[in-house]
Order: C-alpha cells, then structure tokens, then sequence
C-alpha cells in the first residue's frame, strides 16, 4: 500500500517535471525555437512561445476575436525605429526577427500581424497591408505609417489594425489616417511555400518586401 | 582516316558542343532576363499609374484618367494599357435614372432584382454592424463617428461568367410612393472596361521563324486602385514582346557570328597547330618506309612534342640497331662467301667461281684463253710421300700458276681455279693465241724446275682452248679436255693450245638461225622449275619460263649461244617480247594462279623504249601484273647496278615482280641488296647442293635468309635434288624450292 503511494507520487512528479520541461508548441517547430533561443535568448523564446500560443488559442475563435488577439499580442511589442534597432533606414524585419529582437516599427507590426493572420486561416484576398499618412494628435505634422487592414467583404470598410492606435476600428473611424497605397502578398507567400529560396520577380514588387520574405 | 582529319572532326564536334551550349544558354538567359524586365516595367507603370489615378478615381469618368492612360500607351512599350472597374457598384440613383416613366422618379426603390442569367446583386451594408461589433469587442460604447456616412443605397452586381466584362443588363424594380408599390424594369449598360488602350505588336526587324520559334511569356501586370480605404478600380498593363523579341534577335544573332568567326579563328590556328604537330610524325613515317627500303637514317631534330620525341628516339635507335645488324650479317656472310669460294690449302677459287668467271665472260664478251692443268703424278707421289710433303708440293704448284697472274702484260688478267686435287684451270683475260703460249712455256719451265726439285719424272700437262663467246662453259671444260689429252699425247710436260679455228659452228650460220627463230617466233616457251612453297608442298609458287629453239636440222640450240647471237645482233629486244607476250597468254589462257617468272637480258633492261613497251603491256594486263616475275642473272646486275635500279623501280610501278636468280655475294654485295628493293632471290645451284653436309653453306644462306627477312624478300633455291639437302632449307626456312 505505502510502495503504491510512492509510485503515484513519483509518476505524479515525473509527469509534472516532463509537463514543465516540454516545450508544447503547436505551430512552430522546436528547431525554430532553438536557433531562435540561441540567437535572441531566452526571453525572445518566451516571446514565440506565447506567439505560437496565441495562434493556438485563436484558432477557433470568430474573425473579430482573431484579428483583436493578434493585434493586442503585437501591440504590446516595444516600438523602436529602424535607423536605431537595425541601424538601417528602412527594414522589414520577419515575425521571428520581430518577436526575437522584441522592436520593431510599423511595417514589422503590420507583417507579423499579416503572416500570424494568414496562420490562423484568413483568406489573402481579405488582408492588404497600406501605407498611410498618419496625423499625430494634437500637432499639424503628419508622417509615413503602415497597417494592415482586414476587409470582410470586397466592397465593405476595412478593419485598420494599428500598431499607434492599438484598438481595432474601422477605417472610416479613423480620420487620422489617409490611405495611399496597398499591396497583398499573395503571389509571395504561394512562391514561398513552394519552397523556392530565392526571390522571384513576382505579382508585388517592393523591394524591402521581397527581401524580407525571403528571410521568413 | 588521317589523324588529322580526325583531330579535326572531333575538335569540330567539340567546339559545335560548346557554341551551341554557349549560345542556348545565352539566349535563354537573355530571354529570361528581357521576359522579367519587361514584367518588371510592366509592374512598375501599373503600380505608378495606380498611384497616379488614385486621386481621380472618385470620378471614374474623368476624361483625364483616359488622358494619362492614352500618354502611358503612347510610348509605345505596352500592348495594351486598361482600366478595369474593381466591381459593379449600382446606385440606386442610377436605376431611378434609368426609367423612362420620369413620374417614378420621385419614387423610392422598394426591391432590385436581377435574371439570373446575368448574375445577382448584393445590398452593400452599412459598416454601421461592424462598427457596433468592434467597439463591444473593444470595450467601447461610444461611437465618434468620424466620417459621414452617405444615405444612398448601393447594389453590387456579381455577374454570371457570360456577363464578366458587363453588358447591357435587365433589372426589376419595386418602387414604392406612400403605399403603392410599381414594378419597373430597366435596362443598365454595365461597363467592366472603363479605358483600354491597345498598340499593334510589331516585328519589323525580327523574321517571323525567329517569332515562331521562340515564344516570350509575358504576364499582363496590374495594380489595384483604391478610393479612398476601398478598391475601386484595376488598372492592366501588358507589356509588349516587340521590343523583347528585336533585342533578343540581335543577341542570337550577334552570338551566331561571334560564334562562326571563333570557330573559324580557332580551326585556323587548330589547323596550324595540327600541321606542327604532325610534321614530325611524317618524318618518322618517312623514316619507317626508308628503314624498309633498307637506308638507315636517323632523325636529326627531334620533335618538341614529348610523345612524338620518344617514338623519334625510339625509331632512330631501331634504325641503328637493323644497320648494325645488318652489317654484322654482311660481315659473317662475306667471311662465309670467301671460305666458300677458296681453297683452303692453297687460297684459291674453286670450281663455282671458274663457273660464275666463264659466266661473267660471257657476258662481257671477253677474249682469253682457258687452260687444263694437272698434276700428273700427284697419285703416285701421295704414296710415298706424307700428306704435309703432298700439300707442299700442290702449295708450290699453285704458286707457280699464281705467278701468272702478274705477267708484264697489262692487258693480260689470269686467274687460277683448283677443281679437284691435281686439276687445276686457269682463265687467261685478254689474251690471244701467242699470249698463251708464251704463258704456257713459262709454265713449263717453271714445272721442269719442280718437278727436279722433288725427283719426278713426269710433273704436268697443259691443254687449252680459246674463249668462245657463243659457246658453253661445259664445251669449252670438254674442248681444253680434248687439248689436254693431245698434250699428254705429245709428251711429258707438254702443253697443246687449241685456235679460234675450232669454233663449233659459223657466224653468218648462226646469225640467219637467230633472225629467223625470232622474226618467225619459231620457238617454245616450256614453264621449268615449279618452286613449291617449303612449309606446305603442295602450294605451287613460281615457274620459270624456258624457251628452247631448234636450229635447221632440228637439235636443239644451246639457250645461252641463242641469247648471246641475238644480243650480238642486238634482237634481243625482240626476243624478249615476243617470250613476254606468250608468257603472259599462257597465263590468261590458263587462268594460272602461280607466279611465272620471265628471264630478261641485260640489253633489254638497259633499253628505255623496251623498258615503257613493258610498262604498257602489264597495265593492259593488270589483273595478272602480280603473277609477273621478271628475272635478270645476277651477274647482269652485277654489271649495271644502277639500270637494274632504274628497272625494278619502274617494274614496280606496274604491280609486277622482281627476281634475281643465281644470286651470288660475289656479284652482288650484300650491302647493296638493300637498294634494289627485290621481291625474290633464287640462290645459285652451288648454295644448296651438299648443304646437308656443309656447315660453311648452311651458314651463308641462313645468314642471307636473315638478312632478306630484314628486307622483306623471300629466298628460293633451285634444283634440289638430294632429299637431304631439301629438308636442310627447310630447317633454315627458306620461302620455296625447286626440285
């Protein structure tokens, strides 16, 4: 009787070890954690633990709901500007990049946002990533920016998710930007998953996009 | 084929190897690099042209959006440039508009409908749903609302496949004032394209088979035009391939002649190249063939190509090693031919050189005298006296017979032969019937002081006989027999000289007895002396062909008096061709397969007209060219080595043979056999009778059948009677015999 109490505590600690110890990712693979652990640290893979979490979770969620833990999630991400993260002028940096250097600026928040999406099952055709002028508040300035925004339908308003206002609005809701230009990636994304390596003149042919797909 | 054909075949299918690699590489990157550069440009006006009609698009039938599209265009670089609406967007404004009842114009719609051939239409919603959605989904109760939201309602059309690009639409209304309600149809032009600008895709400076051939894939570009946060419109651009295909045609065209003109270069120097490479190896074949004719050169600047140098070295070392050869064989066979020919007591000729002389006289047409001296009492003294007194005794006979050799006489040429143990001859050149007596009593005289010396009483007789040009050697032997006899007769040491008065037969006799066998061709041709092959019997080499005449009481001529008349009267010529042309019908006739060899007077090799009349007679007949062995003796060699040259070189040129029978060292040194580039030698009759039992003989003509194996010529013997000696050339592995 007492050796059965010992197994059960012993089995019980085993498992509760292996539960800890266990990585548990759904979405992404373990060798990705580890060249991430490896190059960002540990924090960084916390970081995509919780990402990969995210995307668990959400998956069987309804669109809003998707679209509001992807953007919180990365809205809660430190912004940096490039020239002082990368010591570049413009970089796109992949999710991975993002999440593991834990800064990034616009464009890194609306790519990670648009790749997590796309993961969680939105259509591509539903997903445009739109350079905007955006008007600070409270001054006369207004500066380059960029979103992702979300049409649920081909003709309705989109859904703006931004990384300056981190609430989900539609577009219509937000005066303070003024859409200029949008691309998708959907040419892109189908080259990549063929497995091909290097880039390929494709559908969109923005030079920072190309190179940071090909980092992804 | 030549190496260097086939250095050049295979460096042309080299080089067709890599040029063509080279030139479809090329041109299909080229292609690739024009098909994603036209794309890129494509992409880049779509994108820019997007940017640019972004701000007109709120009016989509501003006349300048088509202004700035038909400017794109105009350049030229694009097929096609098109402005598609994103979707078919209808107001209801537009529909009220399109009834023709203008009463119903203040009505509102109640309900749309569309046939479903055309398509359906979809009610675009508010946002305001959405917009409820998102501010609970964000905690937020208060709507700002920003942004005015227009009261007009509006219809999207989704059409069927039929009706993409739109068309002339039904619709049904339900229009609505107070509580009445109307039904109202209308029909709506809905236009897909709203600009399209198209430009002819031309190739002037291209052919069509280049068009044909090579297919550019280039994908219409687009870029999507937003008004405002929504899609509104697309704008195409497609690029054009003319400029590609003009661009990519000069390429290839440019690679093909840059292509022809390097290979043409590099054959040119591959052609150069080749001829330095191969000029020595024509220098080592030149050599090998020389080395066949039997001249042993060396070569003297050797290639600088490593391979080449070595095969020059190595046939140099070859070259030197068959002269040495060579002369070493020359060298054994001289000492052979001299222990052959020379008595071992007394050092001199022997019979087989008296034989060859009288031949050589013959030929010569000499004068002379030949005499019969023997040692009378030789028996009886060899039995009283040890053999070393006998030899001294034949030693000081000899020397006697020597001493003549040297008289004060220059026109006067002896030599001494030793027949048998007390027969000796003398040949006496030059020399007439007063010589040889003066000559004869010296003899005597010096004979009477020998014979004292050792107590004889009878020492020697002398019997001679003048030199009959047109006799025989075994008549004249008989004739200084007959002399010697009568001098014995005379007494001892007596000497009897027979005159020229003797001669056997008349001139004018013999000369009307030649004439008339050789203008009538009254003579026979018999094929004599089958040599049969020694390592299988049974195969039939060679005959020899004889002709025999008869004189006017039908004995038969002597062949050698004939020849020698004839040659005198200079028809040899003559008679020559007449035994050709039997010879060579007898072949036909006979469809023989062996070789026949045909005897040739020196007169006739030395005749340049006989020589070209032969030349025309074997290239009329030159299926049996080969079969045709033509035979000069060797001491008629001997006597002009240089026609003999001349003849075997232009018999040759026919296809036909050369043999030398009776061939002797002594007529022809061995060193020169190599220059005469002969098919056959037939040993003389002396070299193979008793070979069997003569170590010395069997030497020499193993030595001899060396060296012709060096030389590529094969040996025959003739005559070989005695079964001993037969399997004795058999074992020495002569080519063939006659038995």
């Amino acid at each position: 009787m007492r050796n059965k109490t010992y197994l059960i505590v012993f089995l019980s600690i085993s498992f509760l070890i292996s539960a800890i110890t266990a990585q548990n990712l759904f979405n992404i693979s373990s060798k990705k954690l580890e060249a991430v652990t490896e190059k960002y640290g540990e924090k960084a893979a916390s970081r995509v633990k919780y990402w990969d979490k995210i995307i668990e979770t959400s998956k069987d969620k309804d669109i809003l709901h998707k679209l509001k833990n992807v953007n919180d999630f990365f809205n809660k991400i430190k912004y940096s500007r490039d020239n002082l993260h990368w010591g570049k002028n413009d970089y796109w940096a992949s999710p991975f990049e993002f999440l593991g250097t834990g800064a990034g600026d616009c464009e890194d928040y609306a790519i990670a946002k648009y790749f997590t999406l796309r993961q969680l099952g939105v259509p591509d055709e539903k997903l445009r990533i739109t350079y905007v002028k955006l008007k600070q508040r409270g001054t006369k300035y207004e500066q380059a920016h960029m979103v992702l925004t979300y049409y649920h339908k081909p003709t309705s308003t989109p859904i703006v998710l931004d990384n300056v206002n981190k609430r989900l609005k539609l577009a219509s809701k937000r005066p303070d930007l003024t859409p200029i230009y949008s691309f998708n990636a959907n040419g892109l994304w189908q080259a990549k998953n063929k497995g091909r390596t290097s880039v390929k003149v494709g559908k969109n042919n923005l030079k920072n996009w190309k190179s940071m797909m090909s980092r992804i | 084929m030549s190496l260097s054909k086939q250095l050049y075949l295979i460096i042309t299918f080299i080089f067709f190897i890599i040029f063509t690699g080279n030139f479809i590489i090329s041109v299909k990157n080229t292609k690739e690099y024009l098909e994603v550069e036209s794309q890129t440009k494509a992409q880049d006006t779509a994108t820019s042209l997007g940017m640019s009609l972004r701000l007109l698009i709120s009016d989509k039938k501003d006349p300048e959006i088509e202004s700035i599209i038909k400017a794109i265009s105009n350049r030229g670089f694009y097929k096609e440039v098109r402005l598609e609406d994103s979707d078919f967007i209808i107001t209801t404004e537009e529909l009220i508009g399109a009834i023709k009842n203008s009463n119903l114009h203040n009505w509102k719609i109640h309900d749309v409908n569309v046939n479903p051939k055309f398509g359906f239409l979809e009610k675009i919603q508010s946002d305001s749903d959405m917009s409820e959605q998102l501010l609970k989904l964000e905690d937020e109760t208060l709507d700002l609302g920003f942004e005015n939201e227009t009261s007009d309602e509006k219809y999207r059309f989704v059409p069927t496949q039929t009706y993409k690009n739109g068309g002339k639409v039904n619709f049904e209304i339900s229009l609505k004032n107070a509580n009445e309600i109307v039904s109202s149809k209308v029909i709506l032009d809905i236009k897909k394209v709203l600009v399209q600008e198209k430009r002819e895709v031309k190739f002037d400076y291209v052919p069509t088979w280049f068009v044909n051939f090579i297919s550019f894939d280039l994908e219409e570009k687009y870029s999507e035009i937003s008004d405002g946060w929504k899609k509104s419109a697309v704008i195409y651009v497609s690029p054009n391939p003319g400029e590609a295909y003009a661009k990519l045609y000069e390429q290839a065209k440019n690679s093909i002649i840059y292509s022809i003109m390097a290979f043409l270069v590099s054959m040119l120097i591959l052609f150069v190249f080749v001829q330095y490479i191969l000029k020595p190896l024509k220098t080592i074949e030149k050599l090998a063939k020389s080395i066949a004719q039997g001249k042993f050169e060396t070569i003297d600047n050797l290639p600088w190509t490593t391979e080449i140098k070595h095969v020059s070295i190595a046939m140099n070392d070859m070259s030197r090693k068959i002269e040495s050869i060579i002369n070493r064989l020359n060298k054994n066979l001289e000492v052979l031919s001299k222990k052959l020919s020379e008595d071992e007591l007394t050092g001199m000729p022997l019979k087989p050189t008296f034989e060859t002389d009288m031949k050589e006289m013959f030929i010569q047409k000499s004068d002379g005298y030949i005499l019969k001296i023997k040692i009378n009492s030789l028996a009886s003294f060899a039995k009283t006296h040890s053999n070393n007194e006998i030899n001294k005794l034949i030693k000081e006979f000899s020397q006697i017979l020597k001493s003549v050799e040297s008289v004060n006489n220059s026109h006067i040429k002896a030599t001494s032969y030793r027949f048998f143990g007390s027969e000796f001859m003398v040949i006496i050149k030059n020399c007439n019937e007063k010589c040889a007596n003066e000559i004869c009593k010296i003899f005597k005289v010096n004979f009477e002081v020998l014979r004292q010396k050792h107590g004889l009483e009878e020492f020697s007789h002398i019997g001679g006989t003048p030199f009959n040009k047109y006799g025989t050697t075994p008549e004249m032997l008989e004739a200084a027999t007959e002399a010697y006899e009568k001098a014995k007769l005379i007494g001892p040491n007596e000497f009897f000289l027979r005159d020229s008065n003797d001669l056997t037969r008349d001139m004018e006799e013999w000369r009307s007895l030649v004439f008339d066998i050789i203008d009538n061709k009254n003579f026979n041709v018999d094929y004599i002396n089958p040599t049969y092959k020694l390592d299988d019997e049974k195969v039939l080499l060679m005959q020899e062909s004889f002709t025999s005449a008869k004189d006017n009481e039908g004995k038969n001529i002597p062949i050698g008096t004939f020849v020698s008349i004839a040659e005198k009267y200079e028809r040899i010529v003559d008679f020559d061709k007449a035994v050709i042309q039997k010879v060579i019908e007898h072949i036909l006739i006979n469809s023989l397969k062996n070789k026949v060899m045909i005897n040739l007077s020196l007169q006739s090799i030395c005749d340049m007209n006989f020589v070209s009349w032969l030349k025309n007679i074997i290239q009329k007949n030159k299926v049996i060219s080969s079969q045709l062995v033509f035979s000069v003796t060797a001491y008629a060699v001997a006597k002009d080595v240089e026609v003999f040259k001349n003849f075997s070189f232009k018999v040759h040129e026919t296809g036909a043979k050369v043999i030398v029978k009776r061939f002797e060292s002594k007529f022809i040194p061995l060193e020169s056999l190599k220059d005469f580039n002969l098919d056959y030698i037939r040993l003389a009759r002396e070299y193979s009778l008793n070979i069997s039992h003569d170590k010395s003989k069997q030497s020499f003509v193993e030595s001899i059948k060396e060296l012709a194996t060096l030389l590529n010529i094969d040996v025959y013997c003739e005559n070989v009677q005695n079964d001993d000696d037969y399997n004795c050339i058999k074992k020495l592995k002569l080519n063939g015999a006659s038995r």
